[in-house]
């Protein structure tokens, strides 16, 4: 394959894999703290959340751009303080990516908390377990089907990012012009459309092999009868 | 209820023009804001009523070749109007070029930076943001003419590829590049930025917007008022209060 071709395809799994590593901590975290706990606010951060599932994704990347642009409410500081500008850059696009997949990441975690019997963390509490303990033997083992089902999710969802990446980061080879947005200019192109097959050919590949390493990952479970 | 239905039928039938009829017009994003206002315009003096749908000539040309019901195409650049040509077909002797556009350097309207000449380009600008030069027009023209003046080496690493010409204006205007290469009339039409150089036309090809009839237009009459409409001198004032040349037949 020609780097035209082969540059895309690294650039998307590199930025894949960053924006699905970013949301794990994070989502988990977060689903932890809506589920665990009750305080002001809960709904609206749940929903608040969930939006970039809901707004259209040239939305999500224009709001990016307004926030986070060397020019935006947050990212001047960013520019002026640290000399740091997101948009335009593989950062970026890691961001747009990160940004739009992340409610998908949090619900799965989510509903695996929701659904997660807590008086194991109790019997373990009572048979001495600290709380650590607590969460790396018993909360996070019995939430690994929700963390691996979210992950593969994510990385699938980040690999196919393109309104929010073209407007936050553009589209420029090398740096943030990942899968989608090389298919988006071959079939802009008169007569391109059939350079982007076998772009669009390994990207069902990878997809393909990510849900697979999920199945190793989480086996699904046997059904009791 | 069937009283008043016919009621109101009737008086629909009442108002409209015997012959009024629907033309379906596909039109480059950069013609937004001309192309309503002619629009409007033509549904005042005939009656015939406008259905335009914008997006990049790209997408318009990929959806008429799918076999859109689409009457009026008026494209961007005139490739894709030879791949419409050559896919679907259009109507023999519909086809010209209505309308001609420049290139314009713009920056920011507070901006200080100054250009009295191409070869400043480099040093005022640390970042330029383009249409993404291999798909857009506005790309591929600006690409042109940064190559044809001997920039494009020093430049193209410093270029912000965007999705389509008004996304190159945005960065722009939310000052997020120093300098954009877009059309004169998305110039024109902003408020956040100023045209600090026109760029030789004999830098680049012709911008020209060709429009045709598309063959199997449903709307053949109206289509065809549609065209002639666009010609006339009602329309030519449109297009030239918003920076378009108005070409000649």
């Amino acid at each position: 394959m020609s780097p035209e071709l082969l540059t895309p395809i690294w650039l998307s799994i590199k930025i894949s894999l960053i924006a699905t590593a970013a949301c794990a901590p994070i989502a988990w975290a977060a689903a932890m703290l809506v589920v665990r706990r009750r305080f002001p606010g809960r709904v609206a951060l749940d929903s608040f959340l969930n939006l970039p599932l809901v707004l259209p994704p040239l939305v999500t990347g224009y709001f990016l751009l307004v926030v986070l642009g060397a020019n935006g409410a947050v990212g001047h500081y960013l520019q002026d303080w640290f000399g740091v500008s997101f948009a335009f850059t593989t950062a970026g696009a890691i961001i747009a990516s990160f940004t739009v997949s992340f409610p998908l990441f949090y619900r799965s975690v989510k509903l695996s908390l929701e659904s997660m019997d807590r008086r194991m963390e109790d019997v373990a509490a009572t048979l001495g377990a600290g709380r650590w303990d607590v969460l790396w033997s018993v909360t996070l083992p019995l939430n690994w089907r929700g963390i691996v089902a979210g992950a593969v999710t994510t990385f699938a969802r980040s690999l196919g990012e393109f309104g929010a990446t073209i407007i936050f980061a553009a589209n420029i080879p090398g740096k943030t012009q990942t899968i989608p947005l090389a298919v988006f200019n071959f079939i802009n192109t008169p007569g391109g459309e059939a350079k982007s097959a076998p772009l669009i050919l390994v990207a069902t590949l990878i997809s393909m092999a990510a849900m697979a390493a999920s199945y190793y990952l989480a086996p699904p479970k046997e059904r009791s009868r | 209820m069937h009283r008043l239905a016919l009621a109101l039928f009737l008086c629909t039938m009442a108002v409209r023009p015997v012959f009024a009829g629907e033309v379906y017009v596909s039109a480059a994003a950069s013609l937004n804001e001309a192309l309503t206002e002619a629009g409007a315009a033509f549904t005042k003096a005939t009656g015939h009523k406008v259905v335009a749908n914008f997006a990049s000539t790209a997408t318009l040309a990929q959806q008429i070749v799918a076999g859109s019901p689409v009457d009026v195409f008026l494209s961007a650049n005139e490739k894709w109007m030879d791949h419409v040509a050559a896919k679907r077909g259009i109507e023999p002797g519909t086809r010209r070029d209505l309308l001609k556009n420049t290139l314009a350097l713009v920056a920011p309207v507070d901006s200080a930076v100054s250009v009295s000449k191409p070869e400043d380009i480099g040093s005022a600008c640390a970042k330029l943001a383009i249409g993404e030069p291999s798909s857009v027009p506005a790309g591929i023209y600006a690409k042109q003419s940064l190559e044809k003046l001997g920039l494009w080496g020093s430049l193209s690493s410093r270029t912000v590829p965007a999705q389509d010409v008004r996304a190159a204006l945005m960065y722009v205007e939310r000052k997020e590049v120093p300098c954009g290469l877009v059309y004169s009339t998305d110039a024109m039409i902003s408020k956040n930025v100023k045209t600090i150089f026109t760029m030789p036309e004999s830098s680049h090809d012709p911008i020209v917007y060709p429009i045709a009839q598309v063959s199997g237009a449903k709307n053949a009459a109206a289509a065809k008022a549609f065209l002639e409409f666009l010609g006339g001198a009602e329309a030519e004032a449109i297009f030239s209060r918003f920076g378009f040349f108005v070409m000649g037949e």
